[in-house]
């Protein structure tokens, strides 16, 4: 369990250190390959950010509401 | 392997950048949306990691309490990254060891994006 644990934890850090430069990289094949691929509008953007806000509060509020505190 | 594939993902989101022709107050929703994505995989990894027993109901409630407020100081300040960042440093000192050792990971990378916006 330890060794496995240490080589996630070695993964994890590679991962840190790495992804960024690989996404960067297949963003920019995707591009070359799919010039002017739609995109969303603002109103689009705005609409789903809100949504996600009000669905995960409305989960954290379900969670808390499961899960009274025992005093 | 999950925990890694988790990582990849928070990672991704991070490195996304927004559409270029929308306004300055959909550019500020798409990151803000974003760094809620990062916060809503630590809420959901402690949730996930109390059903099966490994952290308490105490350490999980203290990250689902943090994690509805984070999301409301993200939602409606301006200048939240300041106030994020200090609320995920004292989420790290509240939490048991236990807590600590599933969430610890996720939370250093979320202080690292975060940083990297401000």
């Amino acid at each position: 369990m330890t060794n496995n644990s240490t080589r996630t934890d070695s993964l994890v850090q590679l991962a840190i250190q790495e992804t960024p430069a690989v996404f960067a990289l297949l963003k920019e094949a995707f591009a070359k390959k799919h010039p002017g691929a739609d995109e969303p509008t603002s109103a689009e953007i705005i609409a789903s950010y809100q949504s996600a806000f009000e669905s995960s509060v409305a989960k954290d509020e379900a969670w808390l509401a499961a899960h009274p505190n025992k005093k | 392997m999950k925990r890694l594939i988790l990582v990849l993902a928070l990672i991704g989101a991070a490195c996304a950048s927004a559409p270029v022709n929308v306004t300055p107050e959909a550019q500020v929703a798409f990151k803000k949306h974003e760094v809620q994505k990062d916060l809503d995989l630590i809420r959901d990894i402690a949730v996930d990691a109390n059903a099966q027993s490994i952290i308490s109901e105490s350490d999980t409630r203290l990250v689902v309490v943090w994690h509805e407020s984070a999301l409301t100081i993200i939602h409606d300040t301006t200048n939240w990254q300041t106030g994020l960042r200090a609320s995920l440093e004292q989420l790290q000192k509240d939490l048991s060891p236990q807590g600590q050792s599933q969430v610890k990971p996720y939370i250093a990378l979320a202080l690292a994006i975060v940083k990297g916006i401000q």
